[in-house]
Parts: structure tokens; sequence; C-alpha cells
């Protein structure tokens, strides 16, 4: 019970941290490529995320023969949809030729209606009537049998040019496959039953074909495509690299142990990681309603920054010189500084309206407000008792004042060169992080889609029918007209077509085509009987019941309740121009790439400038000195001349989101100078003693221990965090311990 | 009770042995056909439909090599047209001219005339139930409303079964086409040019 009592606080707070890992588990922990995006480009990669291609499943079938893939195609499409895996789409009936007859009235303009007067000329009758003859004889005569008693003017051309200029591209739309050339890659272009950020749902789809797989023959392979499978993706990697991490961490984290510290009690530095991220963890899912992959892999960097106040902690209390009381006074108040300085910065990263950047915020600062606590109140209680085996003393000999400044100019002139070049990796593909056996997939279906080159082209609307107007309203000033504004009309221009079409069919009109029908009868001997039905339907149409936006909808229904429709347009800057001019919105790849890195680059600027700002603040209210407020930025701009120089250096291509590091490094250098200021002025009052180097050494390589080894990941946001925390840390610390003293003793 | 039990029993030996009869009818085509390598055979193909006043025929010919994976079927009368199959490529022939068939209807019908010329059954079997009678076999569609074909009749020589006389295909609406090859050989030496 005594025992108990003793240790009450470490076991409710190990208590506390079981039942939130239990937590973290139930919640929804998801990787959503929207969550990375900053908010001022975030509508228009909303917008891109509903192109065609992005929001459908692909299902690709790959075999030696053309037969083999289609047929593999169609038996994967069959098993999806009874598994109830994708959406039934509706297929070409036997009565789909009379059914677009239906509809042609309600898309009949008045271009249409030049080309139906060319049709109906007897030379264009008996021309046609020429093709189909030889379509009987020839061994298609089922299909064109078909067509010449439904359609014998083929009227359903118009309809059928104007579906043609949707297109794909180069790439074939049949029978709801797109096929290679040569056929023998397949692709099913299908509708999810599950959204893609669902990765239950991903992980079941993939599952269900690695099954699939394994009864096909040799040589015949089937995968899937799309949101899912990026989802997948970046959840395996992550996990794995979370694995790994956590593994190489702690064994790098042994290895500071058993060089600085090798005693039971000092274990307590290393669990206390343990005990504070779970909470974290969970505060950040319960704010944001999930938690990212990548907040939890930010893990290790909180690791390492909670761990260095535990680390100072334990110095502190293994001085035997100093009284006791001052002892604590004067740790507690750096303790204070290094939380205010760490969490300033993450108070700057969470006024970005990057998602993830704020849950990453959110994550650190419940954490670090956590290890904060338990250094302060829980641990010092376990560390003042003697140690087994005293710390290792540690002389670090600081360069001097000349030595220094060389070192620091070549420093400046090493990073502006890195500066300037650094190459910059862009675009959203930046974003995800994917196996080599992802990319492989990727190159086979990359051969079938060359969308990417184009750009996608939104008319607006509080209401479907007025996105339907503005759409057409934009076509009509552009110099092509854009063919969704030809299929998917407005109801006022319906109503204009149907009366076209009515208008069109006079009865003279009637009767001069019928008599061409008749003497094209007579002479191909067919019996003019088989026509009647054709007949009956254009003078009596029936009300159009085939609903073409099961095969392609532009229609969006937004967010905020408005619609849009899409057109898939080239990426020029015409469209660019108009869209300024109308409810629209341009976005292509290219431009919204362009926008991506800019947003992103803007975001970076100015969390650093406000951690800059907020810092400044907070080490002038510390030190009252301007002075020793200008000397804690030494480390950090050092140590980013530093990584940058090496960035470019290696030739590592930086991330885009890679740059959340910076105010991180300003944060940590920061610190670090402080411990180094705050160690001389403690001097004075004999109180240096609370501030061995090795604090500093043991902190720092604790720190690059647990965010260093992210340059580990595979996952490129993760593995950017880890290379700059490596170089930009190591960096901060090097200057702290070797550069600082001598402009200290210098200026001071 | 003892009669029905017998009776039962002589009605399941009878399915069983029917089963296998079958199966072993089957078999043996399916031995015969696999011989055929190459073929080389001319045909007339009439087509009923109630569209034509009257049925229309057309004449033509067609090359087979099975382990090349060619095929042409050439049309002569009265419009010169067909089609080459080269393996993963297929060729509309209009006027002497090769044009690509893109599309995956033209290369699923190619398609399907490979395995008829084969008369590969284990195929035909996943689609078409299949009877043996003494010199036909024939073909019902398994799906129960096919909208195409009702029935695929295909006739053998009564002399060497390898050799198909006759194939008729007819549809749910009545209309039907008529096959009849003669002057077939089979396993002949093709030369390359005739697939060009």
């Amino acid at each position: 019970m005594k025992w108990l009592r003793g240790h009450g606080p470490l076991l409710v707070f190990i208590a506390g941290a079981v039942a939130c890992i239990a937590g973290v588990a139930h919640g929804p922990i998801e990787e959503n490529v929207l969550a990375l995006i900053p908010q001022s480009i975030k509508q228009q990669v909303e917008l891109f995320g509903h192109s065609p291609l992005s929001q459908k499943m692909m299902v690709v079938a790959q075999a030696p023969s053309a037969t083999q893939a289609f047929q593999t195609a169609q038996q994967i499409r069959e098993q999806l949809l009874q598994e109830q895996l994708i959406r039934p789409v509706g297929n070409p009936a036997a009565d789909f030729i009379p059914q677009v007859l239906d509809v042609l009235p309600t898309l009949f303009t008045s271009q249409d209606q030049l080309v139906a007067t060319r049709k109906l000329t007897p030379r264009a009758v008996a021309s046609q009537f020429d093709r189909y003859q030889e379509g009987l004889f020839s061994l298609e005569s089922m299909f064109t049998k078909q067509q010449m008693t439904q359609d014998p003017l083929f009227l359903t051309e118009i309809f059928f040019d104007k579906w043609k200029k949707l297109g794909q591209g180069n790439t074939e739309y049949q029978d709801g496959l797109l096929a290679s050339p040569d056929g023998t890659v397949q692709v099913g272009l299908y509708d999810s039953t599950a959204v893609v950020s669902d990765l239950t749902a991903a992980r079941r789809l993939q599952r269900w074909f690695t099954q699939q797989q394994q009864r096909l023959p040799a040589g015949v392979r089937v995968f899937f495509m799309g949101g899912l499978r990026y989802t997948l993706e970046n959840m395996s990697v992550i996990k794995r690299d979370l694995l790994l991490i956590s593994l190489v961490g702690l064994a790098l984290l042994g290895s500071v142990f058993g060089l600085f510290f090798r005693n039971r009690r000092a274990l307590l530095i290393y669990l206390l990681p343990i005990g504070i991220l779970p909470p974290a963890a969970l505060v950040t899912q319960l704010v944001f309603g999930r938690i990212s992959g990548i907040t939890l892999g930010f893990g290790s960097v909180v690791a390492g920054l909670s761990v260095d106040y535990a680390i100072y902690v334990y110095f502190a209390c293994q001085t035997s010189s100093v009284d006791s009381a001052k002892m604590h006074s004067q740790i507690r108040k750096h303790l204070w500084c290094n939380f205010l300085t760490s969490a300033l910065c993450f108070a700057a990263l969470f006024l970005s309206s990057v998602e993830v950047f704020k849950q990453i915020a959110v994550f650190a600062l419940v954490a670090l407000s956590l290890a904060l606590g338990v250094a302060l109140k829980v641990f010092p209680a376990y560390f003042r008792s003697p140690v087994s085996v005293a710390p290792r003393g540690i002389k670090i000999k600081p360069l001097s004042w000349r030595s220094a400044c060389s070192v620091s100019v070549l420093l400046v002139v090493w990073g502006i060169w890195g500066i300037t070049h650094t190459s910059l990796r862009q675009g959203l593909e930046a974003l995800n992080s994917t196996s080599s056996a992802f990319a492989q997939d990727k190159k086979i279906t990359d051969q079938l889609f060359t969308a990417d080159k184009r750009a996608l082209l939104f008319s607006l609307g509080k209401t479907a029918d007025e996105a339907l107007v503005h759409n057409e309203n934009l076509s009509a000033v552009l110099p092509v007209s854009l063919p969704v504004s030809e299929l998917f009309v407005s109801a006022k221009t319906r109503a204009e077509n149907q009366t076209r079409w009515q208008q069109f069919w006079t009865p003279g009109r009637i009767r001069s085509a019928r008599q061409s029908l008749r003497t094209e009868a007579v002479r191909h001997g067919l019996n003019p009987a088989a026509f009647e039905s054709f007949w009956k339907r254009l003078q009596q149409p029936h009300s159009p019941t085939v609903d073409f936006t099961a095969w392609y909808n532009p229609i969006l229904t937004l967010t905020d309740g408005s619609y849009a429709v899409m057109n898939i347009v080239e990426d020029t800057p015409v469209y660019q121009t108009v869209a300024q001019q109308h409810p629209a919105v341009f976005v292509s790849a290219s431009q919204l790439q362009q926008k991506l890195a800019r947003g992103v680059k803007d975001e970076a600027v100015q969390v650093v400038i406000w951690a800059l700002l907020f810092n400044g603040v907070a080490v002038w209210m510390i030190f009252r000195n301007f002075k020793e407020a200008l000397l804690c930025f030494v480390p950090v701009i050092l140590g980013g001349c530093i990584l940058f120089g090496c960035l470019a250096f290696f030739g590592i291509t930086v991330n885009i989101l890679g740059l959340i590091f910076l105010p991180l490094l300003v944060g940590l250098g920061i610190d670090y100078a402080i411990f180094q200021l705050m160690k001389y002025r403690a001097a004075r009052e004999q109180l240096h003693e609370v501030y061995p180097p090795q604090a500093l050494l043991a902190a720092g390589l604790s720190t690059l221990a647990g965010f260093g080894v992210l340059g580990l990941a595979r996952h490129s946001v993760l593995f950017m965090m880890g290379i700059c925390a490596l170089i930009g840390i190591g960096g901060a610390v090097g200057v702290a311990l070797f550069i600082l003293p001598a402009f200290r003793e210098r200026v001071l | 009770m003892k009669k029905y039990l017998v009776g039962m029993m002589i009605c399941l030996w009878s399915y069983v042995a029917l089963a296998q009869a079958e199966n072993l009818g089957m078999q043996d085509y399916a031995m015969r056909f696999a011989e055929v390598k190459t073929l080389q055979s001319d045909f007339t193909e009439e087509k009923h439909l109630a569209l034509l006043n009257q049925p229309i025929q057309s004449e033509g010919n067609l090359v087979f090599d099975k382990q090349a994976q060619q095929l042409r079927w050439q049309y002569q009368k009265p419009f010169k047209n067909g089609f080459l199959m080269q393996r993963n490529h297929i060729y509309r022939i209009q006027d002497s001219r090769k044009i690509p068939i893109q599309n995956v209807m033209g290369r699923i019908l190619a398609a399907q005339m490979l395995v008829w010329l084969t008369l590969d059954l284990e195929a035909l079997q996943k689609e078409y139930a299949i009877s043996f009678e003494k010199r036909a076999i024939r073909f019902t569609p398994r799906a129960k409303d096919h909208k195409l074909i009702k029935q695929i009749t295909v006739w053998l020589d009564a002399q060497d079964p390898r050799l198909v006389t006759q194939v008729k295909m007819e549809e749910p609406n009545g209309d039907f086409v008529l096959w009849k090859f003669r002057h077939t050989q089979l396993n002949p030496t093709l030369s390359d040019e005739v697939f060009l």
C-alpha cells in the first residue's frame, strides 16, 4: 500500500497511457491527401478530385492475349458486382438505338438540323444503304441488320458523334472496358462502394484481388488502381516505417543510454514518450475526428523533444554541489523556457491551413505539456536518489573567436549556395508514398491514360440546371464548343431542341424520306415493312428512358450544396481566361502543381515568420537582453545553412512538405542556445553544474535518435523530416556547443 | 418397395451411363479436332433474314493456322472483303487493304471465330450446352434469354468427323445464317503469303 502511495502519480500516468492506446486504436486513422493541402487551393484540388478517372476504381486485367485479357476483365467485373464491391453500371441493351432515337429530339441543335438535312437527300440515303448492303454480306451482319431496321437513316450518328467527342484520349472505350492498342491490357472503370479514404475497405479489396489472382492461370494478372490503392499504399508504407523507425529508434536511444546514463532509474527518461504519446494522439483524434498516419509518425519527433526535458532534470539532479531548492528553481525556469520556445513553434504551425500541420501542432503541444508536467512533478523524486553509476563527465572545447567567425562565414556561404541549388519535388504525387509494385502497376495503367495533359473546366451554379445554363453560355463564347454542353443540356435548351425537332419533320420531309427508303429497299431487295417501327417512333417519340449519366456523369454536387458541370479540356490559356469571366473554375494538373508548391512554400514561410516572431518575443522576455536574444538565433541560422548546403550537395530532392521542418529547426535551435546562454548566466550564481555539456549532448543525440531515424522512412514526408532533422538538428547542436560560446564570450 | 428401389437404381445407373457416354463423346471429338493443325476451305454463306425479300448468298475461302494463330476469312463474292487475324492483331480486309480493327467487338468476333474453327469444346462448354447427335453437334446458349443466338448446329462429315460440312446459326427472331464448307483440306502446308 505504501509502495502504491509512493508511486501513485507514476501508476496513474501509466494506466492513463494504456487507456489512451486502446482509445486511439479504436478511432479512425486516415491517410487523405486533402489533409495535406493548403486551404488556398483546397477547393481546386477537391474539384480536380472529381475528374472521372480520379473518382473511379480502375480494375486492370493483363494477359498474353487480347481475348484472355477481355474475358478476365469481364469475369472480374461480374464477381466484383456479385460481391457488391462496385456499383452496377447500365450496359447498352438490344433496344439501345431506339432509346437514342428518343433522346435525339432533346439534343437537336441548329447545327444538327443541317446534318440531318444532308442525311435525308436521296443520294445520302443511297450511299448509306450501299454501306448497309456490304455490311449485310460481312461477318458483322448481325449488328448491321439491327441498325438498319431500327435507324435506317442513321440519324443516331448525330448522337454518337457528340458522344465520341467526350472521348478518353487515344484509348478505346467499349463494352465498359478501356483497352490498350493490342488489347492485352483491359481496364474497367467502376464506382467503388467504399469511399477512397476507407482503409478497411481498401484492405478488404486487396485481399479479394489476391485471392482472385491465385485462381488465374500463369501470365494473367489482375489488380486495382485509384484512390483506394493510394490509401492502402500510403498506410502500408507508414506502418512499415513506424515499425522500422520504432525499432531503430529504440536501439539508438539504447546506445545514448549506454553512453550517458547506464542506471535503472534513468530508464524512466526513455519511458516518458510511451506515457505521453498515446494521450496526445487521443486528444488529436478527438479534436479533428481522425488522426493522420503522418501525425503518428511525427510521434518520434515529439518523443525526442520530450526526452530532452527528462534529461535536463536528470543531469541537474545529479549535481551534488548545488543546493537542491536552487537547482530545482533553476531547472524549472530552464524547462519552462524550453517548453515556451517549442510550444510557440507548434503554435505557429497551428496557424497553417494544412490540416496535418494543425494535427501535428495539437499532438505536439499536448505531448510536450504532459512531458513538462511529468519531468517537473514526477521524475525529480526518482532522480534525486543516488545513482549507481555517475554520469560521465565530458569536456567540450569551444572554438576560438577567430575560428568561430571563419567557420560561420563558410557555413553562411555553404547555406546560400545550398538554397540556390536545392531542388524541390512538387505536385500531388509528392504527397503520396508508394511501393515498387505499385509503381509497376501504375506504369501499366499510365500507358492507357494521357488525361494528365488535360485540364478540367467547371461551370458552377446554385442548381444543376443553373450550372448547365452557365456551361452552355461558356461553350458559346469558346472557339470550340464544349462536348458536354451538347449532351447534357439545360431545361430551356432541351425545350428549344424539341421544338426544333418537331418543326424539322414537316409532312413534306417525311414523305420525301419515306420515298427514298422505299427506293433503296427495292434496289437492295429489302422488305419495306421492316422500317415501319422506325417511322412510328420518329413521329411519336417515347419519353427518353435511357440514363446516360450512368455511364458518364459530368454534373457534380459540391460539399456546399451547389453544383458544377465538369468539362475535360486542353490545358491552354484560353479556357483559363474564359473561366475568369464566367462563374467557372479552370483547373489543370500543371497549374495545380505550381499552385500547390507555391501554397506550401507560402505556408512554410508564413509559419517560419510566425515562429521567429513568437520566439523572438519569448527569448527577449527570458533574457531581457537584446544581444542574448539575438545570439539565440545563431544555432538556428547556421543549422539551417548546414541543412540546405548538405541537401544540395548530396542531391536530395526536397519534398515540399519537408518544409514543415523549418519552424521546428527554429524552436530546437533556440532551445540549445537557451541551454548554453542560461548555463553562462547560472555560472554567475554558481549554478553552472546544473548545465553539464553532456546534458546538451545527450539531449541532442536523443532527439536525433528519435527524429533523425525518420530518415530511414520510405514515406517521402517522414523521410524528409528525418533527413532534415539529422542534418539540421545535428548542425544546430554542433553550433550551440562549438560556435555559440565564442560569440557569447566576445559579444557579452 | 423393393420394386421402387430396383427401379430407382436402374434409373440412376442409366443416367450415370448416359452422362459417361456424353463425356466420352466429347472427349473423343475434342481429341479428333485437336489433330487439326492447319485448315483450308471454300465456303458459301446464306443469310435468311426477315429484312430481306430473298436470302442472300456470299462466297469465299478461309485459311487457318492453329499454332501460329493466324486466320484469313476472305469473301470473294459479291464483295471482296473479310478479315485477317494474326495473333493479337486483327485487320479488316477492304479492297485488298489491311485496316487494323481497334474495337473490342471486332476482336471478340474474330476470337470467337478462332474458338469455333478449332471447335474448342472445352471453351465452348462454358457458354453453351453441347449435345451430340449422329453427325451433328448442337450448341445451345446457357444464358436463358440470349439476345443474339438461339442455337448453333455444326454438321460433320460422315467419312471424316474432323471435317465440318455445315454450320447453322439461328437467331431468336427466326433469322438464320448457314455456312457450307467444301474442298476442305486438313493439315495442308500453308505458305506465309496466304496471311499477308
